[in-house]
């Protein structure tokens, strides 16, 4: 695969960005990624939905009644998430900065916190632009962020947590998934973590420490002692070896590979920490190292670079909300991880059952399949949205001769094309196929069809 | 959990063959399971690149092909007589056997009107049967299929690397296998099989065989052929010719079988390439011949040998041009067992070229009508069927 294009895929969702890439030069390419003021706006189902408390608990007084009221809203709440999915979707594949997007879902699937567990669409929101505002500042910073959103505290549970009752939930995760890691902490650093979150609870944009339910006896983590809030606690934990080297691991598994190599884990782990975990420099200095190997084909393509580089590739007119049901489908439920612990990525993207569904799809969209198409929008008219209908066109740049074509075909769209894959497309297209001929395009996009089918395209 | 069985049962390979009695044939089972329906069974070879039909099935009596072909014409006395005008090539020996045993047709001169001369284009137009200055987006044989049998789950299995456009279909589900030992190999998951050395890629490659909608249906059959022995030649052709006899044999039950043998388009060396091809055909095709006879199938089995075109007549340097008609055979299924159609006609040609006399979709009429009792009108076949055939 041409580099370009393999770093549009990586550094983003699609190979859209491959001559923007190539006609700046990746370092700088990075940094007009890393250095650009993204907006963020409240899309038009959040800004409909509930905000203040006050809001919050009269939905809830009404949910609480029982009967019709309670199918009303959680219709509405699930109609809310859909849109709230497909928002995401779009920022990913229309953003001129798909980096940023990347780098915001990295921390998502980091940080999770689910539509489904939440039920609070503002909410969500907010956690997202927390992410979105902090993702590029400093890691230290978005950890503290994080634990006082909303989202995050009734996802873990800390509006239970009390210096009365405690509940150890975000206290654990903030050290197993957030920070150090398994195996790098106590349960007596959990307890005390615990009990200095003991009173966060909900408030009306961030969470905030009710001063009735706060414990305020000293608390011991990692060796210091002190009547710790949560923000002690943490500036306690950023002193502790691991979490540089744990966070560089999951940044290399969501960018680059299933299986990241102990060294470059190390490495990345001291670049981390040499830049006392400012994720700027971090990123920009570990993408331009990565992004100048040709060697691919180390990670399975999540479902989400998976279709949307198909949809760059055919000129799809992208339907969102059937984009988040595909997504849901293969596994990649945006804001709807399965549990705390997130995308498992790698091999966990592909089953057999996730594979064939790949391929149904690109059948559908290639050779038309109405019972295909009939099931969608069935599920799609039970939302009230708008039907899917996909009309796929290629570009080839240089359509002279098959083998032209072929070449172009893959060094766009596949990783490697071996010998047998060079002997399967020079069947498929053989090398007298007239370009110009009537049905060309049909002919290409049957190409284009076996290579989306094959191994070589679900790895990037 | 039956995937791992088979895998069992094929690691074991062939020894509990020999208790199984001679005279248990593959039919006698067919009839004992009871579901087989009465359907015939067609398998094609599409043999790429432009077979040359005058040095395949050699009209020896006529002037005109040693003038045109002075120094690549066949040797008289080496040729496999077929009858008193014309004879087959000396590596297809064995096409000879089946035409004297009377379970082989020639069908002669065949192609269609305003012949295209690209491989690319005139494999389509065979794949479609369409006329050649029109388009259809399914092949001929997954239009039949869609209406025949849309409900099978593997209607149609294609052993080649890529899918075959005459096989594409609407609903009908049809699958392509490359290499069914792979299936073995890549669904061996107790023993971590290193194919390449990407742990990833070769991940995914064995999803994509469990993948294959229909599989299952793949593996039992090819488990229950276990019981029957056959001795193939060893060539690739014949390697596929013997996957698809033992998805036959395990009552599989799809309508068509399809594979192809590369190497035809002899514009250089023609002389050595033709000859090695042919030996492979020849050989692939007796074995499977052989095996189906045994096995007392050969009736509902038609197997069907085809080219996208022909060669020019005269020669050019060591090897020819593309070329437009040629012929086509037909072996099994209770084809007649004659020569059909006149001999090529070398005086009258068209730009150097053969000029066609029966429609290949005369032949795909037959087949669909003969074998199937298909209307090929539903599917926009509308040539008469050639006559003689069946």
């Amino acid at each position: 695969m041409e580099l370009h294009h393999l770093n549009s895929l990586r550094l983003g969702f699609s190979t859209k960005q491959a001559a923007s890439i190539q006609s700046k030069g990746i370092a700088n390419y990075i940094s007009y990624q890393l250095n650009a003021k993204i907006s963020l706006e409240e899309p038009k189902c959040i800004q409909e939905s509930p905000k203040s408390l006050q809001e919050l608990q009269e939905l809830k007084k009404n949910a609480d009644k029982g009967g019709k009221e309670v199918i009303t809203i959680a219709k509405q709440l699930q109609n809310i998430g859909l849109q709230w999915k497909a928002f995401l979707i779009q920022r990913c594949y229309e953003s001129e900065f798909p980096l940023r997007e990347k780098i915001n879902l990295f921390f998502q699937n980091h940080f999770v916190s689910t539509f489904q567990s939440v039920k609070v669409p503002f909410w969500i929101y907010k956690h997202y632009e927390t992410i979105h505002e902090n993702a590029l500042g400093n890691y230290k910073t978005i950890v503290k962020e994080m634990v006082y959103t909303n989202a995050m505290i009734k996802y873990l549970d800390n509006q239970k947590n009390t210096k009365n009752k405690v509940n150890e939930n975000l206290a654990r995760e903030l050290l197993e998934l957030f920070t150090l890691g398994e195996g790098n902490y106590t349960e007596n650093d959990i307890k005390n973590t615990a009990l200095a979150l003991a009173g966060l609870t909900f408030g009306e944009n961030k969470g905030a420490y009710k001063p009735f339910l706060k414990d305020n006896s000293t608390k011991t983590v990692f060796g210091k002692s002190g009547n710790f809030t949560i923000d002690d606690v943490i500036d306690v934990i950023f002193e502790q070896k691991n979490t540089a080297y744990f966070l560089a691991e999951k940044v290399l598994k969501w960018f680059f590979y299933d299986n990241p190599s102990q060294e470059s884990i190390v490495q990345y782990g001291n670049l981390l920490k040499k830049h006392d975990f400012e994720l700027k420099p971090f990123f920009q200095d570990l993408f331009e190292q990565e992004c100048s190997t040709t060697q691919a084909g180390n990670q399975i393509k999540n479902p989400l670079v998976y279709i949307l580089q198909i949809h760059n590739d055919l000129q799809l007119k992208p339907h969102y909300p059937f984009l988040a049901f595909f997504l849901k489908n293969q596994g990649m439920d945006l804001y709807d991880q399965a549990n705390v612990k997130g995308w498992k990525g790698g091999q966990h993207w592909l089953t057999a059952q996730m594979y064939t569904e790949r391929n149904q799809w690109i059948d559908y969209i290639i050779s038309g399949n109405k019972k295909y198409e009939k099931i969608i929008n069935r599920k799609l008219e039970r939302f009230d949205m708008e039907p899917i209908h996909f009309s796929p066109k290629i570009t080839i740049q240089n359509q002279s001769i098959a083998k032209t074509i072929l070449n172009e075909l893959c060094e766009n769209t596949i990783f490697q094309a071996d010998e047998n894959m060079q002997t399967a497309l020079n069947g498929i297209l053989v090398y007298d196929f007239n370009p110009k001929s009537e049905n060309a395009q049909k002919n290409i996009l049957n190409v284009y069809q076996f290579l989306a089918k094959s191994p070589e395209f679900q790895i990037l | 959990m039956k995937r791992r069985q088979f895998l069992r049962l094929t690691a074991t390979g062939t020894s509990g063959l020999l208790l199984v009695p001679q005279f248990l044939s593959a039919h006698n089972l067919w009839l004992e399971e009871d579901d087989f329906t009465n359907d015939n069974t067609l398998v094609f070879i599409q043999l790429n690149g432009g077979n040359d039909g005058l040095n395949t099935f050699v009209p020896f009596t006529n002037s005109l092909y040693y003038e045109n072909r002075p120094s690549l014409h066949l040797a008289k006395d080496s040729l496999i007589a077929a009858s008193s005008e014309m004879a087959f090539h000396p590596a297809l020996k064995h096409f000879g056997t089946m035409l004297q045993e009377g379970n082989l047709s020639v069908v002669q001169n065949v192609g269609y009107p305003n012949p295209n001369r690209s491989h690319f284009r005139s494999q389509e137009i065979w794949q479609t049967a369409t006329n050649s200055n029109q388009y259809a987006d399914f092949g001929w044989l997954g239009r039949f299929l869609d209406i025949h049998c849309k409900d099978q789950s593997v209607a149609s299995l294609n052993v080649d690397s890529a899918d075959n456009l005459a096989l594409k279909s609407n609903i009908a589900s049809g699958i392509t296998v490359k290499d069914f030992n792979k299936i073995k190999n890549y669904s061996t998951s107790t023993t971590e099989l290193v194919l390449s050395e990407n742990p990833q890629l070769d991940f995914v490659r064995k999803l994509q065989f469990a993948s294959l909608e229909g599989m299952e249906e793949i593996n039992k059959a090819l488990k229950s052929s276990e019981k029957y022995t056959a001795t193939y030649a060893t060539n690739p052709l014949a390697k596929n010719l013997e996957w698809i006899s033992k998805l036959i044999k395990g009552n599989l039950n799809s309508k068509v079988y399809y594979t192809s043998l590369n190497g035809f388009d002899t514009h250089n060396n023609q002389k050595q390439a033709h000859q090695n091809q042919l030996t492979i055909l020849n050989d692939a095709v007796y074995s499977f011949y052989k095996d189906m006879k045994n096995n007392q199938l050969l009736h509902k089995v038609t197997l069907v040998v085809f080219s996208e075109f022909g060669r020019r007549v005269k020669e050019n340097g060591s090897g020819t041009d593309h070329g437009t008609a040629g012929p086509m055979f037909v072996i099994g299924g209770n084809t007649k067992g004659s020569i059909l159609g006149n001999n090529p006609n070398l005086s009258t040609l068209d730009n150097g070229d053969l000029i066609y006399e029966i429609d290949f979709r005369s032949v795909y009429a037959s087949l669909l009508k003969s074998k199937f009792n298909f209307d090929p009108k539903l599917i926009n076949i509308t040539n008469s069927e050639v006559q003689g055939l069946f």
